[in-house]
Formats: structure tokens, sequence, C-alpha cells
């Protein structure tokens, strides 16, 4: 290892981190300590000052709802795109020229914005929208868009995310993965077992990282839920950008708790995770 | 548990690419057999037809006598160890070998039983345990062969499985192939490009070139009776020297040399390997020679000879002696064949 | 049952896009039509309106500011990382990676306020925000690179010391210039591939920052 070599040769180092390292903690600084300030009453957007713990307590049960709703929305959105990512990735690998076609369409949704994303799925889904046109408009539809279930919603994040995780998957599994299918095909592995047995375990790295991503993600991210769920239970983000746009200036504070929650378990997430990713690896 | 192969007319082009041109060969239960052929010469790809990984243009592949169209890999019974050893990086050494018998439903215990003694029969039981990644290459290779072994495979293919491991390492699985030939008599076709290695292993071996089949039969034919100057070349013959055959006799630089029965008289080439010649002093031996070069193999030496006849163009005979030589370039030396008789073929 | 499967995911992939595609060039499609009545390119060219070309401009002007601080600064912390000593090196790669976690909106929310005290213009707080958010990335990128760039002249950068060390020196060239540091460490699995696939999340990240952090720092406009 010839990294660190002596003071000066650190010195320099240390400067160049300074310009990238500096800009991040203040930003995040400065934001999370205002958040924590406003939220406590501490940094009014009028008026002066007085502590408050009002906007954490005074609601707790909405908040909590909220955070319990953000949970399953995202955990429920995960689950589907780690499956279907995972499909789309092993019937790429399986299928030779059709599979080229569905790993290219996959591939080009990428670049697609949620917001856009969040809009079709509205257009394919909503009361009259095309699903439904296509389907012969029957009289039982369900409201998949702004119903009880956030259908439409966890339906957008899997559609996106789902690429995402197969394009992942591929990145990091499709040079080795065709010679050791191979091999398992001679040693007498069927179709299916190839695929369960053999390229499943080897995505599993891959899929636990970027599962961990796509939870994280939608559980921070605003527009699918705002545009396709139902006005109320509120997911987190949404409460949080409703309170902070209101015309209520008091309903700022609640509006940071809000925020702050969802920073909260985004980050306990992230631990979780590399701890699980990392024991797993120990008891390999 | 072994069975027989045969191609049949098999063909495979890759577009405009023609990779084998109508290989037939036969490979009877328990042999062994070799494809010799440089890179290119579609060697792999005929293996990977056999296994099932890749289907022919045309032809067929019969196992005892059936048909192998359609049926896919994993049915098909053929055992294949590629060149790289595949071992699964998500399973230890032991659950690698077990693989096969848990793929045919076998519970974790009955599988891992059943993989722990072929893994003693590679030498390898002490690593049961261990992980795939902190295994050496040559461990890899026998982990990759016992895998294969423990399929109970009714013909094994190996596709250069040798080709990356150090000479001493090589010798070492040249040793555990001849213990399993001899335990387990699976039917074997070896793919290489190393004549050695063929000649060691195998009990034939089938000459490939360009996508055919130039000669097939035992390693001593081959070596000593080429079909073609090509089968020579790829055997490592360094000598084709040019002449006339007249009535069974080959006459050329090298004097009269009495050739294979039924050769028909005309131009022909007299191959004589540089192994089965001999340096005696000068003045001796059925033809006189100017040393022009020697080259040391280690042990052995390779005189070239420039050999001038009473009529026609000097020809070059190169003769391979063990130890010191005794020679020295400009010298002048007599050349006599091992054997009184030797081989011609005609192109 | 392959080609079925094959079918299904094309369908899952292509569908949504599908409505979007046909509202784009329908006149009009009322409800119980599958299919929009009659086709027009009109709707195109709102493209050429000038709020629309205006907006245009906007968004490509903040995308250039914030890769001009972001790409240079990033370039900068991937040096930062490869040169520092093992643990403060993990520290700025943390510190790096951080914005990935905090929702975007939330981070815009909290320093909204902050940017009305200290004075800041609105624009400088969109550009400052989109490329902390943006630095994960570029860090990442130029890490991987530095990376492969490193490891491929390991050998050449250890052979040429060697050849100062021990055998003729290289005339007239001074020691230090064959002693560069040419090895690297490994990236551990995890993270480096977390680096990696970041990359793809580029394009979504950004936009959803860019659309909250437009509505929330631009707040006071």
């Amino acid at each position: 290892m010839s990294r660190g070599q002596g003071p000066t040769t650190t010195g320099r180092a240390v400067l160049f981190a300074l310009p990238a390292v500096f800009p991040v903690v203040a930003v995040l600084g400065v934001s999370l300590a205002a958040a924590v300030l406003q939220s406590l009453g501490l940094m009014p957007f009028i008026g002066p000052p007085s502590f408050s713990v009002e906007a954490w307590t005074g609601n707790t049960g909405e908040l909590v709802r909220a955070t319990g709703l953000s949970l399953n929305i995202a955990a429920t959105a995960t689950v589907l795109s780690v499956c279907i990512g995972f499909l789309i990735a092993a019937y790429v690998l399986a299928s030779p020229r059709m599979g080229w076609i569905v790993g290219a369409l996959s591939a080009a949704t990428i670049p697609i914005p949620h917001l856009i994303g969040a809009g079709a799925i509205g257009l394919l889904l909503s009361d009259s929208g095309f699903l439904e046109r296509v389907l012969g408009m029957p009289a039982a539809f369900p409201a998949l868009v702004g119903g009880p279930w956030w259908i439409a919603a966890i339906t957008e994040y899997a559609w996106k995310e789902s690429a995402f995780v197969a394009l992942v998957v591929l990145g990091s599994i499709a040079r080795s993965v065709g010679d050791l299918c191979d091999a398992a095909a001679t040693l007498g592995a069927t179709a299916r077992q190839r695929v369960f047995r053999v390229v499943l375990p080897l995505a599993m790295p891959s899929l636990a990282v970027s599962a961990l991503i796509v939870f994280v993600y939608t559980l921070g991210s605003y527009e699918p839920v705002w545009l396709l769920g139902p006005t109320s239970p509120e997911p987190l983000p949404v409460r949080a950008v409703r309170l902070f746009g209101s015309v209520d200036l008091t309903a700022r504070p609640e509006a940071m708790a809000s925020a702050l929650v969802s920073v909260a378990v985004g980050a306990g997430v992230i631990l979780i995770g590399i701890l699980v990713v990392r024991r797993s690896r120990e008891f390999r | 548990m072994s069975s027989s192969l045969e191609f049949i007319g098999t063909s495979r082009s890759f577009g405009e690419a023609t990779v084998l041109h109508e290989v037939s060969l036969i490979v009877e239960p328990s042999r062994c057999v070799a494809l010799l052929g440089g890179s290119g010469s579609g060697k792999s790809t005929l293996l990977r037809i056999a296994a099932g990984l890749d289907d022919p243009s045309s032809g067929q592949v019969l196992v005892d006598g059936g048909d192998l169209d359609g049926v896919p890999s994993e049915k098909r019974g053929i055992a294949l160890v590629f060149q790289k050893p595949l071992i699964f990086p998500h399973l230890n050494v032991v659950d690698n070998v077990a693989f096969s018998a848990r793929m045919a439903g076998q519970s974790r215990q009955a599988a891992r039983r059943h993989a722990m003694a072929y893994l003693e029969l590679v030498h390898l039981a002490d690593f049961a345990g261990r992980s795939a990644g902190r295994l050496s290459g040559g461990q890899e290779q026998r982990v990759a062969l016992a895998r294969a072994l423990a399929r109970n495979p009714r013909i094994l293919l190996l596709d250069e499985p040798f080709s990356s491991l150090d000479s001493r390492l090589r010798e070492n699985m040249y040793s555990l192939v001849e213990d399993i030939r001899s335990e387990l008599a699976p039917t074997i076709v070896l793919v290489t490009h190393d004549r050695r290695e063929a000649s060691i292993l195998a009990d034939s071996i089938a000459v490939l070139d360009d996508g055919r089949i130039l000669q097939h039969g035992p390693v001593a034919q081959l070596h000593y009776q080429p079909a073609t100057l090509a089968v020579n070349r790829i055997l490592g013959g360094l000598n084709a020297i040019s002449g006339q055959v007249d009535g069974g006799i080959h006459h050329s630089v090298l004097g009269r040399v009495r050739v294979q029965p039924g050769m028909v008289d005309g131009p022909a080439f007299l191959v004589m390997r540089q192994e089965a010649v001999r340096i005696l002093p000068a003045g001796e031996g059925t033809a006189v020679g100017n040393v022009a070069g020697l080259k040391s193999l280690g042990a052995h030496t390779l005189v070239r000879t420039e050999v001038a006849g009473n009529d026609g163009l000097p020809e070059t005979l190169t003769v391979e002696v063990s130890g010191d030589p005794g020679v020295s370039v400009g010298q002048m030396i007599g050349l006599q064949p091992v054997n009184g008789s030797g081989w011609a073929v005609i192109r | 049952m392959r080609v079925i499967a094959g079918l299904l995911l094309v369908l899952w992939i292509v569908l949504p896009v599908v409505p979007v595609l046909l509202w784009s060039v329908a006149v009009q499609w009322a409800a119980p039509a599958v299919l929009p009545p009659s086709y027009s390119l009109q709707s195109f060219s709102a493209l050429a309106a000038t709020d629309t070309v205006r907006a245009a401009g906007a968004s490509s002007l903040l995308g250039v500011g914030v890769a001009t601080v972001a790409t240079p600064l990033g370039y900068l912390g991937a040096l930062a990382i490869q040169r520092l000593p093992r643990v403060p090196a993990r520290l700025v790669e943390l510190t790096l990676l951080a914005p990935l976690a905090i929702p975007p909106f939330a981070l815009v929310m909290g320093i909204n306020v902050a940017f009305l005290r200290f004075y800041l213009l609105p624009s400088v707080g969109v550009v400052l925000v989109l490329a902390v958010t943006a630095l994960p990335y570029t860090a990442f990128m130029f890490r991987s690179a530095l990376a492969t760039y490193d490891s491929r002249f390991e050998e050449v950068a250890r052979s040429l010391r060697n050849l100062v060390a021990n055998g003729p020196p290289c005339p007239g060239a001074p020691a230090r210039w064959c002693n560069r540091p040419g090895i690297l460490p490994r990236v551990p699995g995890g993270l480096g591939r977390l680096h990696r696939h970041a990359a793809y999340r580029r394009g979504a990240v950004a936009d959803a920052s860019h659309a909250a952090g437009v509505r929330c720092v631009g707040y006071r406009e």
C-alpha cells in the first residue's frame, strides 16, 4: 500500500478534499440544523423565536400514521421492484434475442423522470383511463388512482425502479453468469433451476444494494404519491410539503418535524441495511 | 455407465464462417479420444455441440445410437469441464461438487455425502468446507473435475481443462485422469492443442484442422503413419523429404527407403520423425549430412542438417538427439533411419 | 412459456408509455374510445411557445451551472479519497455519499429559511443544493475511473520504481518521477457496486430535487 505518503502528500490531499466536503457538510448541516430549529420554533419564518415541542408532540398520532404509511408504500414498492427487476434481468440473460429487446426497452425507461412516470401511470390507470378503455369500461373497475390501496403510486415506483434494479443486476453479473449457467446446465440444472439456484444467488448482493437504494428513494419521494395517491391519509413527504407550503406559516414547525422524521427513518434503514449486508457476507 | 458417442456429418456455421465441416467421429465406450488442433480449428465447438450448449447447423450427435437432437443440455447426461474452472462462487467446495445431486432433487445431506467421495478421488477432501474464492488454480480445476464426475456422466468432455496450469500441476492432473479412468472408466473426449497431452491421456487422437477431421487413429499411428503432411506437422513431425516412389521404394536424398505396401508409384514425401533418425560418423549410414544448426530442447537437442543427394536440391533433415549430440555446425555426419522402412504420403 | 413471459415483460415496460404517446398526438379523446378518433401534431407546436423555450433555457442553464460546479469538486473529492490515509478517506467517502440518503424535499425545506437569513441569491442557492445532490455521482464516477486507470498502470509504475532503485537510472530523470504511488485500495464490494450504479439514479434524483428545489428554494420570488 502506498497511500498517505508522509505529511505533505496528506496535507495536499486534505486540501483536495475540502472544496468537495465543505459544500456537502455546509448544505446538509445547515439544512438539518435549520430544520431542527424550525421544528422547535426557534427559527420562525416571521416573528420572534419561541421554544415549543408542539410540532413533535401536538399531533403524534398523525406523524406516526404518516411514517407507517410511508414505510408500507416504500416496502411494497421495493419488494415489487426487486422481484420484477430480477425477472427482467433473468429473462434478458436467458433469452438471447427477445431478451435483448426487453433489456433495451427496460433501460430506455431509466431516464424518464418519476414526475413524467407518475403522469403516464395516471393516464393508464385512472378512472376512464387507457386501461379501463381497453378493458371495455367495466363497471367494477377499481379506483387505482387515488384509491385506498395506493395501487397507482406503488405501480409507478415498481415500474420505474424495476428497470433500475434490472440494470444494476445485469451490470454486476452479466459477464460471469453465462458461463456459469452453461456449467450448471451440463451438471443437470434445468432452466428454472439455473435461474433460481445460480442466477439468483449470484445476483443477491446487487439485489440487496439496489433494494436499499430503492427503499430509501421511494421513502423520500414526493411526486408519485402526491399525484396518484388519495388526499388522506398522507405519507410523510406529502404531509411535509403540504404543511411547508401552507398559507398558515405556523404550520412550518410541523412540516420540519415530518421532514426530519423521514430523514431519520431513511438513515435508520440505511444503517440496518448495511449491517444486514455485512452480516450476511461474514456468515458466508 | 459409459456410453458411446458418435458424430455423423456434424457441421456448424456462424453466419458466413463455417467452423465445422461434416465432422464424423466415433468414440467407443470407456475410451478416451483426444481432439487435437490449434485455436480456431473448431474443436471446442464440437464439444459444445455434444454437450447441448450449441446446436449443429446440420448432422447428428448420437449417444449409444440415440439421436440427441432436441434433448436439452441438462438431460443429456454429458458433463463438460471447461477451460476455466467456473466454480460457483456462492457455494463452498463440497456444495459445488454436490450441485448436480442437489439439482436432481437429493437432500443436502445425501448430496454432500455423495460429493465427499469425489472430493476424495481428487484429493481435496480436506478442502470441503472452504469457500470457492480461496482455492488455487489447480485446486479449482480439480474441484471442477470432481463436480463433473459427481454427476455420474455417461460421457465426460474435457475442454482444455489443464491449459492454464503450470507443468508440474499438469502432470498431477494427468495421473489424476488416469486414476479416474481406471476407477470409473467414463467415456472421455479431450480437447487440446498440446500433442504431448493428447498422447499421454488418450487412446486415440483425432486431428482437427480448419473444421475437418484429418485423421483419427491410435497415438502411435498418428505419429509414425500420418495420413497427410498436415497431420505430420500438427503432431510435431519436422521432416518431409520429397522424392519418388517406385515399386514400393522411396528414392530421395536419403537414398532408397522401403515404404508401406500399397503405395502407388509417383512423387511422394517421405515422412520421417526426428526421433527415428540416427547420427553416425561421416562415411557411415545411408546418407551424408552437413550440420546447419543446433537447438537445445533441454535434455534433448535438435540437429538440423543439410542433406545433398546425387540429384536434385538439398533437403533439410532434423534429428532429435538425447543428451549432447557431439557434433558442431559445419561438420559432416552420416545419417541412418532407425527402422528399415519408412512412411510416404502424397500430400 | 418463455415467449409469454417475454411478452408480459414487454407489456409491463411499454404499456405506461402508450397513453402518453397517444395523448400527445390526439386531437380529442373522450372516454369510451380505446384509440383517439383523430390525430394531429398540433400539441407539439407548444414546444415552440415562448414559455416552453424559456423554461427549457432556464433548465439547461441550471444543468450547466450544476455540472460546472459538481464536476471539478467531484474530481477533487475523488483525488482526496485516493490519496488520504485509510480512515480519513473513508470519512470523506461517507460524507460525499451522504446526500443520497436525505430526501431532496427535506434538504431544501430545511435550508430555505437559512438561505433567506444569509441573503443568498435564490439561483445560487438552487445551484448549490443541486450541486451537493450531484456530488455523490461525480465523485464516484471519477473514483472508479481513477481506480481502473491506476490498477492498469500499477505494474508499470512499480517496474519503473524498481528500475530507479536497482538498475541503471533513467538518465537525467529525478527519482520522484518514477516514484509515483501506483497502487490503489480495492473498493469494498457492496460500496463499490453502490457507487457504480448510483450513476444510473442521477437523472431521477436530480429531477426530483430540481422540482422540489425550485419549488421550495424559489419560494421568495
